[in-house]
């Protein structure tokens, strides 16, 4: 930065300089030209200010960043005392009092440099005071005999010492206040880059043309941790160019949720400079709203179903007895219409059962389970049912895993998800079950050849009564992920259309207070 | 052999009573638990089919009634809400079954011959 740059009044010093240097001529210009020669045009005095008024239009339009350079402008106060000098010369003026214009010149010196000026311009002006006196004619020298005139000298020192001296005060005042004020505008800036840098949502700033001209560290921290930042910037260039400010939220393509908050950029005059994107990844929120959502669907499920086991299954099973009734005391062979009745008053009741079971509170029921002999036993009775018996399905153990929690209801789980498959598949339905451990979870990984879920699904399949099964009620999945909430465990899918499903359910292992012996399987498929 | 059906439903207790009768067992019925333990003294059975929730006094109630007042009439409890299982369970013995609702007839009857067999 320019060091003169700086100087608080740069551009009005000079042209307050410029203005002085007007006033000196016309001073001159009116005193000595009307003193010699009344308003004669042609006196040497009116020639030499005509000369000097275009020496100094020059000057100011032609060297004009001269009159920043201390040398240049020193060059000019010599000038000055000279044209001062020769034209007070010439009017035969010098035993006149008008050896004060040298006061005009010290005054510029003093105004633009201070003291370090003043002082030389002044010694320079009492040279040329003292040896123009000594040139003049009549008097000469003999004029210093009046102590009047001799004190004249001691003045031009004064007045350089004052108006330096008050110049350099000035200065240092001025010097002191732009430190302060440096030191005020080093602060703030410090305090609003660490508000930004603190800030953990991504700031983004654009110019009106659109270039990135500032970004914190958590909008750098987004972008590498793989965010996409084109719909981001996008939505800030629509945002400027509808003249709009917004917020929205959105899907980026790793998946993750965004809000962006659009602001205009303004100055202090209110003109739109640029445009503010804050943008927040609320993927946790979104998760933890949709869980909420979740649990109060679940509340509300609660409500309802203790209403519908008792008012739906009272009459429910006054028609499944009464066909019971007729089928007894009939012998018309209606024995299959009382089948039917009978298997779907049991299809209801089955429905009656789901809604119960996602109602049901966590009875904290606690006792030692091994997922594989769960698992073996809900393949075994799948097998025995008519519906499941034709069906492909392989266990794969690579390690036993042990949790803590309700054996009847994780037995549901692996039931549910298992029929589930075959259901979805119908004929040639094939399962692939593989139990393994990570870490400190244990996992069931469980395949099916069905036709998969389609993407905009997967998220819906857990939520009661959603369904892509024919005839399914859509509480099989819900109460899995129940079940598996209330046990501290996760379910995950894969999927995709065409390719069957995997959905992983994860459990956390239970910690073995003793050492306990931990058996292991050879790893390969069984039937 | 004289039963008793003890339930706020109607239509369940006429199911029942339907039933029974074509087993030849002669069939009461009940409104609820004060209704119940009345004819239960005023008549005697030899069986007990209660409804658990009723209106007024509700069937685990008057399982324990009578079975304070020293009667070992075999007693049947259904539900629709088989969680409630348990609770029949802590005032059961061997002459209280549990079924719950929707009550299949061919299982009512196993079960009526099952606690009935020894006689009273």
């Amino acid at each position: 930065m320019d060091k003169r740059a700086n100087r608080v009044w740069e551009i009005g010093e000079i042209d307050f300089f410029i203005i002085f240097r007007w006033l000196l001529i016309l001073l001159v210009l009116f005193l000595t030209g009307y003193n010699s020669a009344g308003w004669s045009r042609f006196t040497l005095s009116y020639k030499i200010a005509v000369i000097y008024v275009v020496f100094n239009v020059v000057i100011r339009f032609k060297f004009f960043n001269f009159l920043k350079k201390d040398s240049f402008l020193f060059l000019i106060y010599f000038f000055d005392i000279i044209f001062v000098s020769v034209a007070l010369y010439t009017s035969g003026g010098i035993d006149q009092t008008f050896y004060v214009f040298y006061f005009l010149t010290i005054l510029m010196a003093s105004i633009n440099s201070g003291l370090k000026s003043s002082i030389p311009v002044a010694i320079i002006s009492s040279f040329i005071y003292i040896w123009i006196t000594g040139l003049s004619k009549d008097l000469g020298f003999s004029l210093f005999r009046d102590p009047s005139y001799l004190m004249r000298i001691p003045f031009l020192f004064l007045m350089a010492f004052m108006s330096g001296l008050w110049k350099d005060i000035m200065d240092r005042k001025i010097k002191t206040k732009e430190k302060e004020n440096k030191e005020t505008i080093k602060k703030l800036k410090g305090f609003y880059e660490n508000v930004i840098n603190s800030v953990t949502s991504g700031i983004v700033v654009i110019n009106n043309k659109g270039e990135i001209i500032l970004t914190n560290p958590s909008y750098n921290k987004l972008i590498r941790d793989g965010i996409d930042a084109e719909p981001i910037l996008e939505g800030i260039k629509i945002s400027q160019k509808k003249r709009v400010e917004f917020t929205t939220s959105f899907k980026e393509k790793s998946g993750r949720i965004l809000t962006l908050i659009t602001s205009f950029l303004k100055d202090s005059g209110g003109r739109i400079n640029g445009s503010i994107g804050i943008v927040s990844d609320i993927t946790k929120e979104k998760e933890m709203e949709t869980e909420l959502e979740h649990s109060k669907h679940l509340a509300y499920l609660g409500k309802m179903a203790s209403f519908i086991a008792h008012e739906i299954r009272n009459p429910l099973g006054v028609i499944r007895g009464m066909s019971q009734l007729i089928e007894m005391k009939s012998n018309d062979g209606i024995d299959g219409y009382v089948d039917k009745i009978k298997e779907n008053a049991d299809r209801i009741d089955g429905i009656i059962d789901d809604i119960l079971d996602i109602a049901k509170r966590e009875d904290g029921k606690k006792e030692i389970v091994n997922i594989a002999e769960v698992m073996r036993d809900v393949i075994s009775s799948l097998r025995e049912n008519e519906k499941y018996r034709n069906s492909d399905i392989k266990l794969k153990v690579d390690e036993e895993i042990i949790v803590e929690g309700d054996k009847e209801r994780l037995r549901r789980v692996f039931n549910n998800i298992i029929s589930n498959g075959i259901e979805i598949k119908g004929e040639d339905a094939e399962v692939r079950i593989a139990i393994y451990k990570e870490k400190e979870n244990g996992y069931v990984d469980i395949k099916d050849n069905g036709p998969g879920i389609p993407e905009d699904k997967v998220e819906k399949i857990f939520e009661p009564f959603f369904s892509t099964k024919e005839g399914g009620t859509g509480l099989g999945l819900a109460i899995v992920k129940k079940i598996l909430t209330e046990h501290k465990g996760k379910i995950k899918v894969f999927s995709r259309l065409g390719e069957g499903a995997l959905f992983r359910v994860i459990l956390p292992i239970r910690k073995s207070k003793g050492k306990e012996k931990e058996v292991q399987n050879e790893g390969t498929y069984s039937r | 052999m004289k039963a008793l059906i003890v339930d706020d439903e109607p239509s369940i207790r006429y199911l029942f009573s339907e039933f029974l009768k074509l087993k030849g067992i002669e069939a009461d019925e009940a409104i609820d638990g004060f209704e119940g333990i009345k004819k239960f003294h005023e008549n005697g059975y030899d069986l007990l089919i209660l409804d658990i929730k009723m209106g007024e006094k509700h069937g685990i109630e008057v399982l324990e009634d009578i079975r304070r007042q020293g009667y070992k009439t075999p007693v049947i409890v259904c539900t629709a809400y088989k969680h409630l299982k348990e609770d029949v369970m802590i005032v059961s013995d061997e002459k209280v079954a549990f079924m719950s609702k929707p009550v299949d007839l061919q299982e009512l009857w196993k079960v009526i011959k099952d606690l009935t067999k020894n006689g009273n």
